[in-house]
């Protein structure tokens, strides 16, 4: 009995230790890359033992085993895909194993020509702070991107516009979801601010051009803006400013957060205490209030915003056409409500259903004339994306956009009927991202369009990247892109055939620690553009879509945050040669809305003895041409150049009380945007003028911010 | 009885010597990451965590060499690999062991992407990494890795933002007291910390 114990004893002791007792087998090769280059580091062991090793540094290993017959050979290595093989022992033969990198992280440096990513990833050129903390941009996204290269924002309009295409050509998105109303009202030569707090975003996907066969319906650019996934923690906002109140409230119930925000905001203060170009009769106020819910669980995200926005703006101003000082009142009412569903299915595969609709009734007043309109948007979005692996991922989807849109006129008792458009638009689009060969990737999409006008087309997109190492990239972008005539000419002739423009963009960009450098070269060609007889488009004139043109420029932007402790900055300059024959063009000329050169420079310290963060930007913006009919020739003169210089300064009582002091035009310099000429020759038979100007030199901003809430690191600074 | 006895003693010594086996490699791992070998011993690590699938000191260790490793590289993109791999040893781990210290693992890889480019990403960044060390405090208050990460984090923030750390500084010191008292739960439980949170004291204004 005792031998047997003793037997037992020894068999399970020989058991644990049965590597020390049979001869041992090395196990020994080589570890490589997809380039036949060795790996160092790499892990390579037998799963379920202890043995292994790390390659050297020229990626060979060796060990030596005492497991048997079938093992499972695990190799693993940083930045590369872990393999599995199996293998009998002993081995015959040295090994020769390779692995693939691990696209995960690769593509994030990976910079598409044309796009700009504003958000906190690797390769974002700017981040959502960024935007907030720009001298300048008083908290409008429109007027912080006008800082990158190949975006413009006229001053007279406060409308992006990218790459000498005008302000409709760039459309704007959120989640995916078009917007149809995304500026704030205005009256004539107002600027216009983005209708949405920046701090609502994470994220922004801005393209310069040759975007994503997800998007359709703009010539030049698209603006995608996103929310954060997840959901908020529990806070109060309340901000007092010279411009007016704000308050908001955000619970939060495990994985659901709701917030609630109201705000007013009234110019009257400012325009009583700095002087005017022009007469108010009712400064600009805004009453809004959103609701913003989210929910996110391992399945699915759920985002819903809905907004309600009242705006009222009024004054008298010289009009040229009459000769007089006319009064001007536009009010408006808006609805928007953007839902965006997500839901993760098994299989990497993920699935979109987004809808935004909006409904804005606007009244505008002009002298005796009242024009009152009502814009319906939807849509309605459909989208599966599939992660096959990670060289190789694809999406397609289905789009709907309704927009219907209806005018009167009416002065003293007399009305016209109604006139306007609907518009049904369906689309389908499909594109993949594959890594054709190391280092290189390419991105191709469709896009097919399809209208109730039975107007139909397919635009084709495509990228090719090459990535010359970990910090560098080439890429060529290709598409064409159509558009429909803008809302002032459909409503007129809504049976028009869309226009069209192709891009071409070559990139090469350089993404280090810190420190950033882009540069593109680019042509848009356009054709089928809107033509008319007359300076605006009325209803007494006809339309045809004979126009083309052509845009060819280069793109620069530098950013480093790195050399300097505490301070960052970018410089962008973009050279825009832009030919177009469009509107009421006689030829194809330089548009008056495009500066062919233009650059700003935005740096930001961080005094910390101080505790606060200064900012300064100047932009200096070439002249702009325009036509002078009292002189021969056709588009003769250009306006002066104009220079800002913006400054602010953020002082933080603590992290949750925020001053915030901005003055936009510091120098007080008088900027010209152009001059609006009579349509008919006065007594003396000169066409009078009238320069367009800021309706006021500066522009200044005073606030206090403070943030209450359990968690201390939460502050305002998004907000200002 | 002398069977019995011998029973006995053969199981004990079976599992002796496994366990012996298992100790052996991580202390042998843990030595070269002492040594400064920290490729090797993240290497020899795995190699224990898939060997010891119940175990997870050993992915624990693994975790943590890379997550410390992420501070000290200067190039971005393998700073990004490190956390990545970190990253996702936490995710698929941190279901077995102390929640507490997965937690103080997370919130520091936090604070090492954080590190990165602290101008931009410290705003959205801070509030999740004192979040994440207040969870692992919840989950456990006696750990001193949690006490000390959450105080060092917001004494070095205020340096940046401005305000009174004497509260950081009252954590540090029960912190302190917590590593004196220290008792191993378990062989190769997280003991380091102490030093830091020793010369953060000693540093105090």
């Amino acid at each position: 009995m005792r031998y047997l114990f003793i037997f037992i004893y020894l068999s399970l002791a020989l058991l644990a230790y049965s590597q020390e007792s049979t001869s041992p087998q090395i196990v020994q090769g080589f570890v490589q890359n997809t380039e036949k280059a060795g790996i160092a580091g790499a892990n390579v062991f037998i799963d379920g033992s202890y043995d292994g090793a790390t390659t050297d540094r020229n990626g060979h290993f060796s060990f030596s085993s005492s497991q048997k017959d079938s093992i499972l050979l695990q190799v693993t290595a940083m930045g590369f895909l872990a393999k599995s093989i199996w293998l009998q022992i002993p081995l015959s033969e040295s090994l020769i194993i390779t692995l693939i990198e691990d696209q995960h992280i690769i593509p994030e440096v990976v910079v598409k020509a044309g796009e700009f990513r504003i958000g906190n990833q690797a390769n974002a050129a700017l981040s959502a702070l960024d935007i907030v903390s720009t001298a300048g941009s008083m908290g409008n996204i429109i007027a912080a991107l006008q800082t990158l290269p190949g975006a413009q924002v006229a001053g007279e309009n406060g409308r992006l516009m990218v790459r000498g295409g005008d302000p409709h050509e760039t459309q704007t998105y959120i989640n995916g979801i078009r917007v149809g109303q995304p500026y704030t009202i205005s009256g004539n030569n107002l600027p216009v601010r983005g209708r949405f707090s920046p701090m609502l975003f994470q994220g922004t996907n801005f393209s310069t051009g040759a975007y994503s066969a997800e998007f359709g319906n703009a010539l030049s650019s698209i603006l995608n803006l996103k929310t954060s996934p997840e959901p908020e923690d529990a806070k109060t906002d309340l901000s007092v400013s010279a411009l007016g109140l704000a308050a908001g409230h955000t619970s939060r119930k495990g994985k659901t957060s709701v917030s609630i925000n109201t705000n007013y905001i009234s110019l009257k203060p400012f325009t009583k205490v700095f002087s005017q170009n022009i007469d108010w009769t009712h400064p600009y106020e805004q009453w809004s209030g959103e609701a913003v819910v989210r929910q996110r669980s391992e399945k699915h995200a759920l985002n819903v915003y809905a907004s309600f926005a009242g705006e009222r703006v009024g004054f008298r101003d010289y009009q040229v056409d009459f000769g007089r000082d006319v009064e001007i009142h536009v009010q408006s009412n808006n609805l928007y409500t953007n839902a965006s569903y997500t839901r993760y299915l098994p299989n990497n595969w993920k699935w979109d259903l987004g809808l935004g609709a909006g409904y804005m009734q606007r009244t505008s007043t002009v002298d005796t004339l009242q024009i009152p309109n009502k814009t319906t948007d939807l849509h309605i979005k459909n989208k599966w994306s599939k992660s096959v692996n990670n060289t190789f991922r694809y999406f397609f989807g289905l789009d709907y956009f309704f927009q219907n849109y209806l005018e009167k006129v009416s002065f003293g008792s007399f009305t016209t009927p109604k006139y306007g458009f609907t518009n049904h638009l369906a689309a389908g689009y499909g594109e993949l991202s594959y890594r054709i060969f190391p280092k290189w990737y390419l991105d191709a999409g469709m896009r097919y369009t399809l209208n109730t006008q039975a107007v139909s087309f397919f635009d084709p997109r495509a990228a090719l990247s090459f990535q010359l190492d970990k910090q560098q990239t080439a890429s060529l972008s290709y598409g064409i892109f159509h558009q429909q005539p803008t809302e002032e000419v459909q409503k007129f002739q809504p049976d028009l055939p869309w226009q069209k423009a192709n891009h071409l963009i070559l990139q090469y960009s350089y993404a280090a620690v810190g420190k950033q450098l882009r540069l593109e070269l680019f042509h848009k060609s356009y054709a089928q553009l809107v033509r008319f007889e007359r300076a605006d488009p009325n209803i007494a004139q006809a339309y045809n879509t004979d126009g083309n043109g052509s845009v060819n420029g280069l793109d620069v932007f530098w950013r480093d945050n790195l050399s300097i402790r505490n301070l960052q900055y970018w410089i962008s300059y973009s050279w825009t040669h832009a030919r177009k024959w469009e509107r009421d063009y006689a030829f194809a000329v330089q548009p008056p809305y495009v500066a062919e050169h233009y650059g700003s420079l935005v740096a930001k310290y961080w005094i910390s003895s101080i505790r606060s963060q200064v900012g300064i930007t100047n932009a200096i913006t070439a002249g702009r041409p325009y036509h002078d009919p009292n002189q021969t020739g056709y588009v003769q003169e250009f306006t002066k150049p104009i220079n800002t210089l913006s400054i602010n300064w953020s002082y933080l009582i603590t992290p949750q009380k925020i001053i915030h002091i901005a003055v936009s035009n510091v120098l007080g310099n008088e900027p010209i945007y152009g001059y609006q000429y009579a349509q008919n020759r006065n007594t003396a038979g000169i066409f009078d003028r009238q320069a367009m100007m800021p309706t006021a030199k500066r522009f200044v901003f005073v606030g206090f911010f403070w943030t209450i809430s359990r968690n201390k690191k939460d502050n305002q600074l998004d907000n200002l | 009885m002398k069977a019995l006895f011998i029973i006995l003693f053969t199981f004990y010594s079976y599992g002796s010597f496994a366990q012996t086996a298992y100790e052996k490699a991580m202390s042998e791992a843990l030595q070269l990451w002492e040594a400064g070998n920290s490729t090797e011993a993240a290497a020899k690590l795995e190699r224990i965590a898939a060997a010891e699938k119940t175990q997870w000191l050993p992915a624990y260790y693994q975790a943590l060499i890379l997550i410390t490793e992420s501070f000290r590289v200067e190039d971005a993109t393998q700073r990004t690999q490190l956390l990545q791999r970190g990253n996702t040893i936490i995710t698929q781990k941190r279901t077995v062991g102390a929640s507490s210290e997965w937690l103080v693992l997370e919130a520091l890889a936090l604070t090492s992407e954080l590190a990165a480019d602290p101008m931009n990403l410290g705003q959205k960044l801070s509030p999740k990494i004192i979040n994440t060390y207040q969870q692992a405090v919840k989950a456990d208050s006696e750990n001193p890795r949690a006490i000390a990460g959450l105080a060092e984090f917001q004494i070095q923030t205020k340096k940046f933002m401005g305000g009174n750390s004497d509260k950081e500084y009252k954590d540090l010191q029960k912190a302190l007291s917590l590593y004196e008292n220290d008792q191993h739960r378990e062989l190769f439980y997280p003991t380091w910390g102490r030093d830091r949170a020793e010369a953060m004291i000693q540093k105090q204004p």
